[in-house]
């Protein structure tokens, strides 16, 4: 709940004309970069995930079914209902707020 | 000088490029080359593989033999291509350029260190594979001394072995005499290994040249640094080798293939990334090390 709120203001700045910053308030308030690497972001070069700088080229999602736009979103939005064994922490995050992350991460970085 | 010699370089590039790309060069695989570009393509080869080949000593006893064991192992790799006496290759084979050729007539032609030579190292941009680190060394002269058998054995012979033989073995079964290996993996031993296991048709690997822009499988430069393995269990040297050998038993899902990777092998190519990682454990132990 608590985080809700704080999400809240952030998704609805940037709802209005610019889904890209609500995706990056959202990547922010949920520490996707202290864990991956993602393209235009200051200081996400985690390496506990694998980078997600060319998600629009990549074959597959987390290695396990082919990339799609669904596919993207769910895995966001609950890892471990595409992938069981998954080391990825399920975030919470609405299927809204993945599509949006998702959406993002298709348009930045390599071959968007 | 130096700028003569690039726009030099240029140029003659440039020269190639509207020679192929405008169509006057063929490159399909239904027209043979010229007929000098084809001869010269063999005279070069030929005196490559004469020189080279010299380098792998034949085994003392090495004599030509057709039984169903070496028969079984050729039946299980070659024949697919290359055919046998009374026996066409696979439909697919038939439109290959250059064509695979009739190893009746290369058993004839070329000394037994030849035929290993091609059997070990393959032949680039031909369409002959590498068996480097995939077959044992005695298979490979098992298959050696089948070939040079071959300008003796009728077809009907060549039938009848095939009906003697085991019908199938075990998908390279004896890779494991490969060796010597170490607890200790050999970091440049697993980069010619991973060419050899076709990693780099999937990965983009630091050391290895291959296409820039490949995302099948995500990039191994830094996967010795990764917390997970495949994302699923904790990074650990052991962890890393049960994946690259059997990926499904670490996670069911997964769309890599088991490669058919012996665990010395596998444990040179762990060796390989974690160096290419920075992670300072170039040599993995036989006990697990934790690379973080
Ligand atoms: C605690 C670390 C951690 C956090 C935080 C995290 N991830 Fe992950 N993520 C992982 C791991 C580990 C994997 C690999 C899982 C797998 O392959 O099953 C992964 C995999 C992924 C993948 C699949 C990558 C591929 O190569 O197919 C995507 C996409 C992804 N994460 C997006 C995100 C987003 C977006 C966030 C923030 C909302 C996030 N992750 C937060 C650890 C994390
Ligand atoms: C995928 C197809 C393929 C497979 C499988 C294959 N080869 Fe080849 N092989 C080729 C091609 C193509 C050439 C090159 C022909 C040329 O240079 O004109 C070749 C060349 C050779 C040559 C040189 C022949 C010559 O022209 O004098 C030998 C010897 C040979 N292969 C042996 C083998 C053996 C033994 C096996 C099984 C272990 C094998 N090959 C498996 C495709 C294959």
């Amino acid at each position: 709940m608590m985080r809700a709120l704080i999400l809240l203001p952030l998704l609805l700045a940037g709802c209005d004309d610019d889904p890209s910053a609500a995706a990056r308030a959202l990547i922010s308030a949920n520490g996707c970069g202290t864990c991956h690497q993602i393209p235009e972001f200051d200081g996400a070069d985690g390496v506990t995930g694998p980078p997600l700088t060319a998600m629009s080229r990549q074959v597959y999602v987390a290695g396990v079914v082919p990339n799609t736009l669904e596919a993207l979103t769910a895995f966001i939005a609950d890892p471990q209902a595409i992938d069981p064994r998954s080391a990825m922490p399920d975030l919470n995050l609405s299927q809204d707020e993945a599509r949006l992350i998702a959406q993002y991460l298709y348009a930045v970085g390599e071959g968007s | 000088m130096r700028i003569m010699l690039v726009s030099l370089g240029s140029l003659a590039a440039a020269g190639v490029l509207a020679f192929v790309a405008g169509g006057f060069y063929d490159i399909t695989a239904i027209k043979q080359h010229p007929a000098w570009v084809f001869h010269a393509i063999g005279i070069g080869r030929d005196t490559l593989v004469a020189l080279q080949a010299d380098a792998d000593e034949v085994p003392e006893d090495f004599a030509p033999v057709a039984d169903a064991r070496n028969v079984a192992l050729y039946r299980k790799h070659c024949t697919q291509c290359h055919g046998a006496p009374g026996v066409a290759p696979e439909e697919f084979a038939l439109g290959m350029m250059p064509v695979p050729s009739n190893l009746v007539a290369a058993g004839r032609e070329r000394p037994p260190e030849e035929i290993y030579w091609f059997i070990r190292y393959g032949l680039k941009m031909s369409g002959m594979p590498a068996w480097s680190m995939r077959m044992s060394e005695a298979d490979m002269w098992r298959i050696t001394a089948l070939v040079e058998a071959f300008p003796t054995l009728s077809p009907e012979a060549y039938a009848e072995l095939v009906e003697a033989g085991p019908q199938q073995l075990d998908s390279m079964t004896s890779v494991a005499e490969a060796g010597p290996f170490t607890p200790f993996g050999n970091p440049e031993r697993g980069r010619k290994a991973m060419q050899v296991h076709a990693c780099p048709q999937c990965h983009m690997i630091e050391g290895i040249v291959g296409r820039s822009d490949l995302h099948v499988g995500p990039p191994l430069d830094d996967a010795g640094a990764r917390k997970y393995i495949a994302g699923v269990v904790p990074n650990t040297p052991e962890n890393m080798i049960r994946w690259i050998m059997h990926p499904q038993e670490v996670d069911p899902l997964s769309a890599m293939p088991d490669l058919g990777v012996s665990e010395g092998i596998a444990r040179d190519m762990a060796a390989y990334l974690y160096a290419i990682a920075g992670t300072g454990h170039a040599s993995v132990g036989a006990a697990p090390v934790d690379p973080r």
